[in-house]
């Protein structure tokens, strides 16, 4: 099974670590043993907050799943490296990889969908665009 | 790896001032674009000798000369260099470059073309670049304890294999190195946006935190001042292919490399960066020949290269150590990389064993062995130009 990677349980796009095709079945993976060590301390405040609100599913599927979040159709080619949005996005939301804002979704995006500078601009430096 | 009483031992050059290279260069000089030619020609004249021709160095003035200068007496005096010739058309900048230099107490011969000619100068100059040639092929390494040694960092054609997988494992690195008592350098002021506050949050110096914030914030509203945007240079084109969208995207992924470590220095362009200043921010550009050329002026005698799509830097005086994740890169691009941590990316080994694969490379490196950068001549030498010259 093709498979994308996740940085954050927050997230709502996965990295492509191979190339996927359009109708390709994606696993959505946790990296966080594998990933920078510079975030695990921000991760496990973030675990731990998350953990004494709400214990919620995404979560337990990450615990019992070891790393694994769930399964997705790519709805379109994803080339290694590119993005797939998790879950369905509208117009304007922000996109979050690394647990934070990296833009905003310029049009809607389903769960499955290529996620690329065709439908996603930065903040930061979009708002200088429209100077 | 060698270990000394649980320390990881090295094979360098203790220079005059107690400062380590690892690398024994003669290098060359040109105080101006007009003494390049004569550079060129005592290193094609002297086996050994190593020329960095560059396109700047007349009627600069100001904070861009002084940056100039900075940079071509920074390089003399990097730990890599055993001793220097400086070649200008006049004396007194020559002279002013040599000055530089001469600090660390290592030799250094400056000389003016003017009154002298190209091929009079070439000939001076070229019977002390040999004398020097000489002198250095004797000197030994020495085995010396990895601590208080200067390294850099930075990524470059980055894509998002390079903040998943190669940045990650360099951050291990750089943690490692950091814990032995070695300064890491680091910079790409705007390649931070996006992931600014997540730096400045590690700095824990209050003073340090605002220096950071106004070299931060005068680069934005110097980008602002120019009524553009980098919408069209950032990210690049290579970024785009690799699949990174937004220069925040850029910036949560190059930040991966920074480890975990407290940033400890602060230096805007022209500061020095003081031996062990430890992890240490340098407000550079994000272009990576200029980063590059300005940590060797501040005193960096290995640079950890991550890249994603494949960026070829290096550097005449030091190895640049190229690494990728990107297992397209590292088949296509073969020859220009050094580490391949691509497995780590395909999840088939953890972060700590890319992570001392980098580790142990960089320190065979150390020891001797040429980096791709060094063996394919990318003897990138690109001093950063503030304005325009008078």
């Amino acid at each position: 099974m093709a498979r994308v990677a996740v940085h954050d349980r927050r997230d709502s796009v996965g990295v492509a670590i191979e190339d996927i095709r359009t109708g390709d079945e994606v696993e959505a993976v946790y990296i966080i043993d594998k990933f920078v060590i510079g975030r695990i301390k921000a991760l496990g405040d973030i675990v731990a907050i998350e953990d004494i609100r709400t214990g919620d599913e995404v979560e337990a599927v990450y615990i019992i799943d070891k790393f694994v979040i769930g399964r997705i159709k790519a709805l379109g080619d994803i080339p290694l490296g590119h993005k797939i949005a998790l879950k369905d996005i509208g117009a304007g939301e922000k996109i979050i990889k690394y647990g934070r804002p990296i833009g905003v979704a310029t049009r809607d995006i389903k769960a499955g969908e290529h996620v690329h500078t065709h439908n996603l601009k930065s903040i930061r430096w979009g708002a200088l665009e429209r100077r | 790896m060698d270990v000394v009483g649980g320390r990881p031992v090295i094979r360098g050059y203790v220079r005059p001032d107690g400062s380590v290279g690892v690398r024994n260069h003669i290098v060359v000089i040109p105080v101006d674009d007009l003494s390049n030619t004569a550079a060129l020609g005592i290193a094609k004249l002297i086996r050994g000798v190593v020329a960095i021709p560059h396109p700047y160095g007349r009627l600069q003035f100001g904070k861009d000369l002084d940056l100039l200068f900075h940079i071509l007496s920074g390089t003399g005096a990097n730990p890599n260099v055993y001793g220097a010739i400086v070649i200008g058309i006049e004396e007194n900048w020559a002279n002013r470059v040599a000055d530089g230099i001469v600090k660390t107490g290592k030799p250094v011969y400056a000389f003016a073309i003017e009154g002298n000619g190209d091929l009079r100068t070439i000939e001076i100059a070229a019977r002390k670049a040999k004398e020097l040639v000489q002198e250095a092929s004797e000197a030994q390494r020495t085995e010396i304890d990895l601590t208080n040694i200067m390294f850099s960092i930075k990524c470059g054609e980055s894509d998002t294999t390079s903040g998943l997988a190669s940045n990650p494992a360099t951050g291990y690195v750089v943690d490692k190195l950091v814990d032995l008592g070695n300064t890491v350098m680091f910079g790409e002021t705007s390649e931070l946006t996006g992931a600014e506050d997540v730096v400045a949050g590690r700095i824990g110096d209050e003073k340090l935190r605002e220096k950071f914030w106004n070299i931060y914030h005068e680069y934005v509203g110097f980008i602002e001042d120019q009524g553009v945007n980098l919408l069209g240079s950032q990210p690049t084109e290579g970024n785009i292919k690799g699949g990174l969208t937004t220069i925040e995207e850029k910036g949560l992924g190059n930040i991966q490399k920074l480890g975990t470590k407290p940033i400890t220095c602060v230096v805007d362009y022209l500061d020095p960066v003081p031996r062990g200043a430890g992890l240490c921010f340098v407000n550079t550009s994000s272009a990576a020949a200029e980063a590059v050329t300005l940590f060797v002026a501040k005193g960096s005698v290995l640079h950890l290269f991550t890249t994603g799509q494949g960026n070829v830097v290096g550097h005449p005086l030091i190895p640049v150590v190229k690494i990728t994740a990107n297992p397209k890169t590292a088949t296509s691009m073969s020859e220009h990389i050094d580490v391949d941590v691509s497995d780590l990316l395909e999840l088939k080994v953890g972060l700590a064993e890319a992570g001392e694969r980098i580790f142990n490379y960089a320190l065979r490196v150390m020891n001797g062995r040429l980096t791709s950068t060094e063996v394919l001549q990318h003897d990138e030498f690109s001093p950063i130009k503030l304005y325009i010259s008078s």
